[in-house]
This record gives structure tokens, sequence and C-alpha cells, in this order.
């Protein structure tokens, strides 16, 4: 038995059929099915939500051995763990609404991700300053398209340039809307066709067997 | 100093100086705020519209997602929409997309079984907008594509405790079958599953969505503005500004709108001097280091 759900054929026929029956309620009104489909989509999401145990097991693994060889950083890692298991020990025991586990959230995640979303601004505006040169033609156009929507973006300019505002809004719901179009059906058809092939078993690396 | 080393400078400038500059620029009009003037943009009076809408009758699906780092960019639109929700009276369900977002959520209504205030405690009393009657949180619902799938199919296979594991039964939420159930989704995203509601949500019920967007998330948004999938989009601090405007409450995002724009010109600034930096000595020296654009 252990055998044969080991096997390669038996993973792809699992996930044919999961194809099948998740796909087939969009086409058949089979209540039976519907059920079936639903069921199927709500254990994905709960053994997609229970992957955290195996994040949780890899961070750890990964910086206590960090810890262990006094690498370069070592005193976060070992913050990190220590603040990690903390914080679920504060929420399995008080619960995850209580003033414990908020304490939490307010002083150490609300500052750390504020300030690491918020140095983004300092690394970008110095990019700007530092790497955008006109070298070529293309690239002067990029620049003038890109301080044209700067400025539009600006709510000042609206007040004494109200055009550079409308073209700020042409050049993005046009040129940047065609290119943001592209990428996505790009992306749309690029998950289809990796789908067939998995499907197919042209694709054994995705579901976790060697050799393509 | 000579004509090449001001060039040099000017191409060369050190990212201490930009740090610095944009330090003070967005400090300085925080603590001493200049009031210059903002335009109210088209798609900002849209998504006002689509709040002005809302009655008694309605009930909102509202995905809060930001975590604490997107918060604060949105900060000023989640807190001007949901007190247009509360005076609106519509009910809401209220979902959480990352684990933060319950404090987040705590932050703006508080917690009245614990006596905590929130920034919108005052409106929660002045309009009598009780959770329970009014509200529903279901919690952390929202992690990953299947879940937001499988709650716009059937909301009751999938939650029938609130975040705290109370009961749903025998509040509002008894009357809502699937996505279908409600007048309109609100999403504050930088993008968790802003694309799985609208294809599960939007295009399988066409149920009407509006969406505030963190900066960055914009153009790949935008399409679907144009497809009709998202009704409105408010975009970054400056469409939350806008819509406190709107609104006629000024808060943390008319506060904010002094530094956003003269960062804004310090940037332009910024690209301006760098190249004429460029043309004025770092082509000359012949430097073939390549860059982002060249």
């Amino acid at each position: 038995m252990a055998q044969l759900l080991r096997r390669k054929e038996t993973s792809l026929i699992l996930i044919g059929l999961s194809f099948f029956i998740v796909t087939g309620v969009y086409f058949f009104d089979i209540p039976a099915l519907n059920n079936f489909s639903n069921n199927l989509v709500l254990m994905v999401s709960v053994l997609n939500a229970m992957s955290i145990l195996l994040a949780l097991y890899s961070q750890t693994r990964r910086s206590l051995l960090l810890t262990r060889q006094k690498a370069h950083g070592w005193p976060y890692q070992l913050y990190l763990v220590i603040t990690i298991y903390i914080m679920a020990a504060l929420g399995f025991i008080y619960g995850q609404s209580s003033q414990q586990f908020m304490w939490f959230q307010y002083a150490i995640l609300n500052p750390t991700g504020s300030v690491i979303y918020s140095v983004l601004a300092f690394y970008m505006a110095s990019a700007c300053a530092r790497a955008f040169r006109a070298r070529s033609p293309q690239a002067a156009m990029l620049l003038i398209s890109g301080i044209i929507v700067l400025m539009g973006q600006a709510p000042l300019t609206g007040v004494f340039a109200p055009f550079l505002g409308t073209a700020g809004t042409y050049l993005t719901s046009s040129f940047a809307m065609a290119a943001s179009r592209v990428f996505t059906m790009s992306v749309t058809v690029g998950a289809v066709v990796l789908g067939v092939r998995i499907i197919t078993g042209k694709e054994s690396a995705a579901i976790g067997f060697e050799g393509g | 100093m000579s004509q090449g080393n001001i060039f040099k400078t000017m191409a060369t400038l050190d990212r201490r100086i930009i740090y610095l500059l944009i330090f003070l620029l967005v400090l300085a009009p925080t603590l001493r705020p200049l009031g210059l003037p903002i335009t109210v943009t088209q798609p900002t009076v849209t998504y006002y519209s689509y709040l002005q809408d809302l009655d008694e009758s309605d009930v909102v699906w509202a995905a809060w997602e930001t975590g604490f780092s997107a918060w604060n960019e949105l900060k000023a639109g989640i807190i001007a929409t949901y007190r247009e929700v509360i005076k609106s009276g519509a009910k809401m369900v209220v979902a959480f997309g990352t684990t933060e977002d319950i404090a987040v959520f705590r932050l703006v209504f508080g917690d009245p079984d614990e006596g905590v205030r929130g920034i919108l405690t005052p409106e929660l009393e002045q309009y009598d907008y009780q959770y329970g009657r009014d509200y529903v949180v279901l919690g952390y619902v929202l992690p990953n594509e299947a879940s937001t799938s499988a709650l716009a199919v059937d909301l009751h296979s999938v939650v029938t405790n609130d975040y705290k594991g109370r009961p749903l039964a025998g509040t509002f939420y008894d009357d809502l079958v699937n996505a279908g159930s409600f007048s309109l989704i609100i999403d504050f995203s930088p993008g968790m599953q802003t694309n799985a509601m609208i294809r599960h949500w939007v295009m399988d019920y066409g149920t009407p969505m509006i969406e505030g967007a963190i900066g960055v998330n914009i153009p790949s948004l935008a399409p679907y503005i144009d497809t009709g999938h998202l009704k409105a989009m408010l975009q970054s601090t400056r469409g939350c500004a806008e819509l406190e405007y709107l609104a006629g409450v000024p808060g943390p995002g008319l506060t904010s709108m002094d530094a956003f724009t003269l960062v804004h010109y310090l940037v332009v600034l910024f690209i301006i001097m760098g190249n004429i930096g460029y043309f004025g000595w770092e082509k000359n020296a012949k430097q073939t280091t390549r860059t982002a654009v060249g």
C-alpha cells in the first residue's frame, strides 16, 4: 500500500481527479459533486494553514544553527526564535485577543513592520537619484514619463499645473495598463500551461518527484 | 569649486544627504503642517459614492488584509471608510487576511467586551453600532485562495463561530449564504487575497467590490477597474487623504499630504540633478557602470 501511495502515477491520478472535480462544478450542477468540491477546497485551505508548523520547524532549526555557529547577526536570530515562541505561548495560553498577546502585536510587530515598510522610501529615493540616467532615448522617455507621473501624483501639482495630473493619468491608464495586462495574461497562460504539464506528468519536480 | 566638480557632486550625490533631506521633509511638515492645497481625483470620488450609497438594508464584506506594514499607508482610508459604513447603518462581516489584522482591527474598533476603545469608538457609540447586531468578526479566515473560494460558495460550511469562538447563530450572519449575499465588498490590502476575491466573489457572484490599494499595487489592479470587476479604487495615502477631505473629517491622511507633496518634488529634483551631473561629468568621464534604466 505504502509503495502504491509513493508512486508518481498515484499522485498524478489524485491531482487529475481533484482538478476535474473542482473544475467540474463550474460546468455541471450536481449537488454531490458540489459538496465534495467544497470539502476538497476546504481541506486544502486547512492543510495550507497547517504548513505554518513546517515553517516554524524550519525557522527554529535554521536560527538555532546560526546562533550556535555565532554567525553574523546571530543575536537577531535568537531574538526571532524567542519572540516567536513567547508569542505563540501567549496566544495559546491567554487567547489571540488577550491583552498579553496584543501587547506583543503593538510593541513588536507594529513598529518592526512599519519600519521595514517605511525604510523603502529612503532606498527608492536614493535609487531614483543615483540610477535613473538618460543614457539612451528609451531611458530618456522612461525618465520623462516617470517625472510626469511623479509630479501628477503630488497633490499640490493639481492646483498649479493640472495638465500634469491629466498627462500622468493618461500614461498610467494607457501604456502602464497595457504592460500590466500583458504581464497578467502571460502569468495566467503560464499557470494554465504549468497546470496541464503537471497533470500530464511532464513537470514531476513540482509534485516532489525527481527528473522532471 | 570648478564646474566639473559641481557636476560630479550632482552625479554622485551622497546617499546620506538624500536620506537626511527626506527625513527632514517628512518630519518638519508633520510637526508643523503647512496646509498645502490638494485636489480630489475622480477615482476617490467614485469610491466615496459607493460608500454614500450604503444604507441599513446593505451587508458589507469587510476584508482587512493590511497587516501593520500596509496599515500605515492606508490607515486614513480605512478609518474614513468604516466611519462611513457605521454612519450608513449597513451591516458588516469582518474577515482578516493576515494574523496581524486582529490587532489592526482592534486599533480602529476597539474591543467592547474588554472595554478597549478604538479610533472609531465615538462613532460606534454615536450611531449605536453594536457587535452581533450590526457587525460580526469572523477572524483570520482568508489565509489563502482556497479558503477565500470556499467562503464564497458557502459561508456556513467554513465559519460558524466568531473570532473569539462564540457562535454566530442568532445574528444576521444566519441570513447570509454565500458571496452573493453581500451588497458590497470592501478590501484594504497589499495584495493578499484581493485577486482571489475578484476571481471567486466578484466574477462568480457579481458582488460589487471596492479596493484600498497600496501604491505599488495600483498599476496591477487598474485593469480590473477598466473591466468593471473593481468598481472603485482608493489609491494609496493620497486617495485616503482625498477620502478624508470628501468625508469632511480630516485625519492622518490629510496631515501627511504636505510631506507627501514635498518628498515627491524632492525625488523629481534628485532625478533632474542626477541627470545634469550625468551629462556634465559622468558621461564625459566615460563611466561604463550600467544602471537600472540604461
